[in-house]
């Protein structure tokens, strides 16, 4: 389970980025978050794998503090970037075993990377390939077979699927939507109102570090969410 | 299986990605083919100088030997050339072979400096390449090129992100890359160190005499010290910086600076704030001295021969002993105040010196090389020893006494036995004398201090 309390970020320079968010992705649940550039989102998975430092509130990953105890926490929470960033010198495989490792799994064999490569649509070929060679799509992949390696049962993503061309974007999804099946809660920050519809169990929506909506699926059912988001995007403008 | 630690997980990442680097295979190529060259060829100069030395001090003992008791008694400022036996050590580093003098002249009143060693044009003008050279610039260097990126790549490359949502601790990751990075470095200069030492066999040293490997064990261990310093250097750097061409400048000059400007501006600090007058200068004031003492104590010879010219000479010795005490204690003083002088110069300057890592490096390396400050140091020692038995068995048992008149008495003692007067010998430290533990703690402190000003920058490292 992944849950913000009144969790905020203020920068150095000043600025809000996150004021008082408060959240909580259930297993087996997808949460996704929608908003501008510079809503907070990022922010906010930021602040679960600690990287930055919360100003207020507490980021909880299945009831442990990240601030108090990242390194716990961290176990229990797999990562997913836009652009999954990995070693370009490195195959796949050896990645996928670096990452595996570090996530603290050493008892993983050679037929099981294989397996998870397969699993997550690689081409056998590209397995002992070196990664600086593969396209967008194929690290997108290889990022999400770490996550899996990583048996952890929360998944956080941060735009996986941008830039990504629709066939990638919906195999990505369906790896994602295996995921939930397996009760993993996932927490995914999108610009992709169309997929959020389709496939998240709850989308919120952030507007300068608050959430200022949150919806089930079944709410949305027969709204248009483009119009929604469009509408609390101006509302929230004309408002400020 | 139990987990890997994260540490070695990183550091057997960075092991990967570093045998796959340019900067990696370049390091290696360039200590293979420059460690064991430098030994070799160094180990070949050692042999030459050796024989020379050996050769030049049985003909100094020969000329000795050979003289007439005539020649003894007119030639009061005779003096014995000794020199420096030159050591197999020397193959790393040259040290102050060529800067210092490699033989002295012990003379009835103290030791003179000789000439320097012939250095070769080139080698004076461009300087040589030893073993300490190819640490001290070539992977100090290396340490740093391999380092100043270690964390700005990752932010940049995105991979920071990547493994810190591991369950991985900043402090792993920098032992981890601390680890990873340095065995990079250290292994090439194991690696070209051990061919060295394979090289030095195949030129015909016993590397098992005289604590040949002790020393070569202490250096190498000190080497590694060194590296790990500029490593951590490197790594405080990519901490402390955002982008990666701001690591490398700042890497740099840092490097310049402990490297080639701090250890080289010692002497000048030193020089400036403990100025010594020169060798030379110190010979005249001493000739000066004691010929003022040789024209009074001829006074008062010629006193007693003016009283009674039949038996002046029974009185002679107990007229001439207080000059010549006075002669060698004004001699002795004017020495060790010139030897007091140079040594807080000395002092000063292996102080400053040692501000940097290179001067530690340096300091340690060139002690156990026994090509040292103090190398000199224990031959001057000796020397003085030697100068102690010449007087006692020759200077003492001969004299020629010049009157003010211009007549010139000469006698010698009938003990004196020229032939039986013994052979210099130069009592080298061993290796644990020649530790220099004050070095080795100051590259310590550099690497502890270095290591927590990268955990603490890292620590507070801005991944996003």
């Amino acid at each position: 389970m992944i849950e913000a309390r009144d969790l905020t970020k203020r920068y150095e320079d000043g600025v809000l980025a996150l004021d008082h968010l408060n959240l909580k992705v259930e297993d087996g649940e997808i949460f996704c978050l929608l908003g501008a550039n510079g809503a907070g989102k990022t922010t906010t998975i930021n602040l679960f794998f600690d990287f930055i430092q919360p100003t207020g509130g507490r980021a909880v990953i299945d009831g442990i503090d990240v601030t108090a105890d990242p390194i716990e926490a961290k176990k229990h929470a797999s990562y997913v970037s836009e652009n999954v960033m990995l070693y370009g010198n490195f195959t796949a495989r050896q990645n996928l075993d670096f990452f595996t490792r570090l996530a603290g799994r050493s008892d993983v064999t050679k037929d099981q990377y294989s397996m998870v490569l397969r699993r997550v649509g690689l081409q056998e070929r590209a397995f002992d390939q070196r990664v600086k060679s593969f396209s967008k799509g194929m690290r997108q992949k290889l990022g999400i077979a770490i996550a899996i390696l990583k048996a952890a049962p929360n998944v956080l993503l941060d735009e996986p699927t941008s830039g990504l061309d629709p066939k990638a974007a919906a195999d990505f999804m369906e790896l994602l939507l295996e995921l939930r099946g397996e009760g993993k809660a996932i927490l995914m920050s999108t610009h992709d109102i169309f997929r959020a519809k389709a496939h998240a169990d709850r989308v919120g929506i952030m507007k300068e570090g608050r959430l200022v909506m949150v919806r089930t699926r079944e709410e949305l059912t027969g709204e248009d969410l483009e119009r929604l988001y469009l509408e609390y995007m101006q509302v929230e403008t004309a408002a400020a | 299986m139990p987990a890997m630690p994260p540490t070695l997980t990183i550091a057997r990442k960075e092991i990967q990605e570093g045998l796959l680097s340019a900067r990696f295979v370049l390091l290696l190529v360039l200590a293979l083919a420059l460690i064991p060259a430098s030994l070799y060829t160094n180990y070949r100069a050692y042999e030459v100088r050796k024989s020379d030395q050996v050769e030049m001090q049985r003909r100094s003992m020969d000329q000795l030997k050979g003289l007439s008791a005539t020649q003894l008694f007119t030639n009061p400022d005779l003096k014995v050339d000794v020199y420096l036996p030159p050591v197999p050590s020397s193959a790393f580093a040259t040290g102050f072979e060529e800067a210092h003098p490699r033989h002295v002249l012990v003379g009835r009143h103290g030791v003179e400096y000789g000439a320097p060693l012939e250095v070769s044009p080139s080698l004076g003008l461009f300087g040589g390449i030893d073993y300490l050279f190819v640490v001290q610039l070539l992977f100090s260097l290396f340490a740093v090129l391999l380092s100043f990126d270690a964390i700005t790549r990752e932010k940049e490359a995105g991979t920071l992100r990547s493994i810190l949502a591991n369950p991985v601790g900043r402090a792993s990751l920098a032992a981890g890359k601390f680890l990873g990075g340095f065995t990079m470095v250290a292994l090439p200069l194991v690696v070209a160190f051990l061919a060295g030492l394979l090289a030095l066999a195949v030129a015909g040293l016993d590397l098992s005499a005289g604590g040949f490997l002790a020393r070569s064990a202490w250096i190498l261990v000190s080497s590694l010290l060194y590296v790990a310093v500029f490593f951590l250097l490197g790594l405080l750097v990519s901490t402390l910086t955002r982008a990666t061409y701001a690591a490398l400048v700042v890497s740099l000059a840092v490097w310049l600076v402990a490297v080639l400007v701090l250890p080289r501006s010692a002497l000048l600090i030193a020089r400036m704030a403990r100025p010594v007058e020169s060798r030379q200068a110190v010979l005249l004031e001493k000739t000066a001295a004691l010929a003022d003492i040789e024209r009074a104590k001829g006074e008062a010879l010629q006193a007693v021969y003016d009283q009674d010219p039949d038996t002046w000479q029974d009185a002679r010795d107990g007229v001439v002993a207080p000059f010549d005490r006075r002669a060698d204690e004004a001699a002795h003083q004017l020495d060790q105040q010139h030897r007091t002088r140079v040594d807080a110069q000395r002092s000063l300057a292996l102080a400053v010196a040692r501000l940097s890592p290179t001067g530690s490096l340096v300091s340690f390396v060139t002690e156990m090389a026994g090509t040292g400050l103090s190398a000199e140091r224990r031959f001057l020692t000796d020397a003085e020893g030697y100068q102690d038995t010449l007087h006692r068995e020759l200077f003492a048992k001969v004299f020629m006494d010049t009157l003010p008149g211009g007549t010139i008495r000469m006698g010698a003692d009938p003990s004196l036995d020229i032939q039986s007067i013994p052979e210099f010998r130069n009592h080298p430290p061993g290796p644990l004398q020649s530790l220099r533990i004050a070095d080795l703690a100051m590259l310590t402190a550099w690497g502890l201090v270095l290591a927590l000003g990268a955990f603490v920058a890292l620590s507070r490292y801005d991944v996003r």
